[in-house]
């Protein structure tokens, strides 16, 4: 080191980053497995040793890759310094442009509005072949009704900025759905079927009713969806209990940042985030099989709030997608609902279930080979409600075709 | 094990510098850099481990063979016939495993089984090995009596899979233990990082944009958007390599190496032979070296179209070096013939034209023949030719926008300044004048690092184009 000179300082600390970093994997080797709230996965653990499977050495160092990336130090501040880059970078690239929304990073999948107040997908391209596919699940909706005439039907679709006529970018999306594939379903809707929907006139309408960093409703969504669906039910429902007072709404003191907002860490004013607070009679709640509660709903009325930026709030509070959940209240009428639908019913769940004795949720993403007639030889049902955005309603004739 | 990639920067990389650091001789040094670099190799290419170490073995045998059969006055005749074995043997494995489906019925007729997969970096590793034996039949290097540091030549992990192909007496005097300055490997780690940056930060960038729009509906695609697919390609290909390559040399210089240089800004040459000056030097300096001027000398007595031939065959064995499929075949022709063509008096010509004419020649036909090394399939290279020739008018269905593209154009913007000398001039410049500038521009490098790493770590990294061939 006779050669060295302070010029060479910088550099110098290039050397000492690169061996810096395996000496704190070796400090922290025996550290507790980490969550990461951003990803919302657990980040990777380096490899203990070499299996004795055939692909052990390509597992290996898949083991190896993945947990270097994920265990390296201030990991959370360089996703950030990576997002800004290319945010700055997407910022630069459209300066000149008149664009209303721009995308929120490099992934293009979620864009931002010009005045950072709302995230959004980019508009769902559609094209011919979409229409036949409406048609399998209209089919499929026509097969059900016809093989249980004693079942209600309803079905509820939840209107998201991409399928939207009002989308900012719809001049820039020549093949956007710009609402015609709802607008198809509802023209040839099936008989028997009673449809309702949670649609907007504008951009302004639908952020009123849903998170501006997620792509859930917000409570009033909820509340309007519920009271739609009321009135819905309660009209071949004629001893179905009182509403709920929807009017008692609690705004919890955290910042949400949903899941927009997560992953692409967009420089973007959090959500307030709002509950209705009602009691629910004495009742039991099952999750796949075992009886536990549904969310961590009772924490939050007992003030256990979790506060670290990024929680998700949404699926904490209301509960998360799982296969099936039951809600039972033995002292209702003795009429049952079954609710196929994706996470926008996770809140409606327990709500819903204020009305019947049994309340059967299903999301079909976590058990795909569900079959509607076996699973009403063990669970009679009387009204059947699917809900969710598009691909639920009324476009996927693959995952959200309810098997016969 | 990408350069890349952060379990290389982060685990490899650190243990190898100070395992080898942590050592003063030579002998064991060279070791150290063999394990690692065999390491390396396993890590990437398990399966071809064995075949890689039989095959240096085997050099170096013959090696030996032929520097004894030299020094003992052996006839020409017995020189000739090792050397040509070798490049024999040597060819036959190429062609067994690069092209064991393009001569037969694999693709052509669409029956048997596909060929052996190719050992990675092996036509790296072969161009390497004959170098050497065509450097001890020209007398211009000797036979290496040490094993361990031909061995080290070989397969030293900086350059082991992409070049730059260097020969053993450009590598020696590191291999002999030449003395390590700090200021050698600070410049090595600048180099590096650079290196780094121009692949993560330009190339890994460019290479989304590039693939969408490649991968668009060619039906949708309007010209604006095909030919800017075209120049993010064409800039990504350069930045992926000679970041590599950058990376490559920077590792060299850390170690104690100089590898010779693979590229001086080619989107800056006046001419298609002006732009094989500065592309891929190390390759083209090879076919130039043992192809070209043994063919010139060789067909001496030939004087029609002679130059115009040899350089067809060199680019033809130039665009078979990058694969067996016709794309390369193309490409390779494609280069060949406008050289012919400049060395039969088009190039004079140019010459007279303005410079930016001369650049906008160079760069237009470089550009274009990107799309024949793009495209595998003749169908899709036909399809593209389509869109960029206005088949579907100026702007397609599809925009921009669509294919999240807008936000990679600062990207590009930026690519085109640092495919020119304009940034390095002007920084050397400033370096001259003002003492302390060279720490600023140090910690710009050093924050290059730290967004590099975090692009990596954001985006995951992805491996290096030309390391297929």
């Amino acid at each position: 080191m006779r050669d060295f000179s302070w010029r060479q300082i910088p550099i110098t600390f290039f050397f000492l980053v690169l061996f810096a970093v395996p000496f704190w994997w070796l400090l922290t080797i025996d550290a507790e497995p980490e969550r990461s709230m951003l990803e919302n996965r657990w980040l990777a653990e380096f490899p203990r040793g070499w299996g004795a499977e055939p692909d052990a050495q390509v597992q290996f160092q898949q083991q190896l890759a993945a947990a270097a990336a994920d265990q390296i130090p201030f990991r959370p501040l360089l996703l950030t310094i990576a997002k800004r880059t290319e945010q700055s970078l997407i910022q630069l690239g459209y300066a000149f442009l008149p664009d209303a929304a721009i995308p929120a990073d490099f992934t293009g999948r979620y864009l931002i509005t010009r005045d950072r107040t709302m995230l959004m997908e980019a508009p769902l391209t559609v094209t011919e072949a979409n229409f036949p596919m409406i048609d399998q699940r209209i089919a499929n909706y026509e097969a059900l009704i016809d093989a249980h005439p004693d079942i209600h039907f309803y079905a509820y679709y939840v209107e998201r900025v991409r399928n939207a006529s009002y989308h900012p970018l719809l001049a820039d999306y020549p093949n956007a759905e710009n609402g015609r594939g709802f607008e198809y379903f509802q023209q040839h809707q099936p008989d028997g079927l009673m449809l309702g929907a949670l649609t907007f006139e504008d951009i302004s309408e639908y952020s009123l009713y849903n998170y501006n960093t997620d792509h859930h409703w917000n409570i009033h969504g909820v509340v309007r969806a519920y009271q739609d669906l009321y009135g819905m039910i309660s009209s071949s429902y004629p001893d179905i209990p009182d509403p709920i007072a929807t009017g008692n709404l609690f705004t919890y003191p955290v910042d949400f940042y949903g899941s927009y907002a997560r992953l692409t860490l967009a420089r973007i004013e959090p959500d307030p985030f709002a509950v209705v607070l009602f009691d629910l009679p004495a009742h039991t709640e099952m999750v796949d099989g075992d009886l536990r509660a549904y969310s961590n709903r009772q924490h939050y009325l007992n003030n256990q709030v979790p506060m670290q930026r990024y929680t998700d709030h949404y699926s904490q509070f209301f509960g998360g997608n799982h296969a099936m959940v039951v809600f039972t209240i033995e002292s209702n009428p003795d009429r049952n609902l079954l609710i196929i639908g994706n996470s926008y019913i996770n809140p409606l769940v327990s709500i819903l279930a204020y009305h019947y004795r049994t309340t059967y949720a299903i999301h079909l993403e976590q058990d795909p080979d569900f079959s509607f007639s076996e699973f009403l030889e063990d669970h009679p049902v009387d009204d059947v409600l699917v809900l969710g955005s598009e691909y639920v309603v009324y476009l996927d004739p693959e995952l959200w075709n309810i098997g016969p | 094990m990408p350069f890349n990639s952060i379990h290389f920067l982060f685990i490899f990389l650190p243990a190898v510098l100070l395992v080898y650091f942590g050592i003063r001789n030579e002998i064991w040094r060279n070791l150290v850099l063999v394990v690692f670099s065999l390491l390396f190799y396993a890590w990437v290419d398990l399966a071809h481990l064995p075949l890689l170490v039989g095959l240096v073995l085997l050099h170096y045998i013959v090696g030996r063979w032929l520097g004894n059969q030299i020094d003992r006055g052996a006839t020409k005749n017995s020189i000739i016939r090792i050397v040509a074995a070798v490049v024999l043997v040597d060819l036959l494995m190429l062609v067994g495993y690069k092209y064991g489906g393009f001569a037969f019925s694999w693709r052509l007729f669409g029956v048997g089984d596909s060929p052996a997969e190719q050992p990675f970096g092996f036509s790296y590793f072969l161009l390497s090995a004959l170098s050497y034996f065509f450097d001890i039949y020209y007398r211009s290097d000797r036979a290496e009596r040490s094993l361990l540091r031909f061995t080290a030549y070989l397969v030293m992990f900086p350059r082991l899979t992409q070049g730059p192909i260097a020969s053993f007496k450009e590598i020696r005097p590191g291999l002999l233990g030449a003395k390590v300055r700090y200021a050698d490997q600070v410049e090595g780690a600048r180099r590096f990082i650079l290196g780094l940056a121009k692949k993560v930060l330009i190339a890994d960038l460019l290479a989304v944009p590039a693939e969408r729009i490649f991968g668009a509906d060619m039906a949708a695609l309007g010209a604006t958007v095909a030919w800017l697919g075209l120049i993010a390609y064409s800039l990504q290909i350069y930045f992926d390599f000679s970041g590599y390559t950058d990376m490559a040399i920077g590792l060299g210089k850390i170690l104690g190496f100089n590898l010779p240089e693979n590229f001086n800004y080619p989107y800056t040459a006046v001419s298609i032979t002006d732009f094989w000056r500065r592309w891929h030097m190390t390759l083209t300096g090879w076919f130039r070296n043992y192809v070209f001027i043994p063919l010139e000398f060789a067909r001496k007595r030939v004087k029609i179209l002679r130059q115009q031939t040899d350089i067809l065959v060199v680019f033809l064995l130039t665009g078979l070096w990058h694969g067996a499929s016709w794309n390369f075949v193309a490409w390779g022709l494609y280069f060949g013939l406008i050289l012919a063509l400049e060395v039969s008096g088009w190039g004079k010509v140019l010459k007279r034209l303005p410079p930016l004419l001369q650049h906008a020649y160079t760069l237009g036909l470089v550009v274009l023949g990107w799309s024949l090394f793009r495209f595998e399939s003749f169908d899709g290279f036909l399809q593209y030719w389509q869109v960029l020739t206005m088949g579907n008018g100026f702007f397609g269905m599809t925009s921009l926008r669509e294919l999240n593209g807008v936000g990679y154009l600062p990207v590009m913007a930026a690519a085109l300044v640092f495919s020119t000398p304009v940034v390095e001039r002007g920084m050397k410049q400033m370096t001259q004048r003002l003492s302390w500038f060279q720490v600023a521009i140090d910690a710009c490098i050093l924050g290059l690092f730290v967004v590099s790493v975090a692009v990596a770590v954001s985006s995951g990294f992805r491996g290096f184009l030309y390391a297929q061939f």
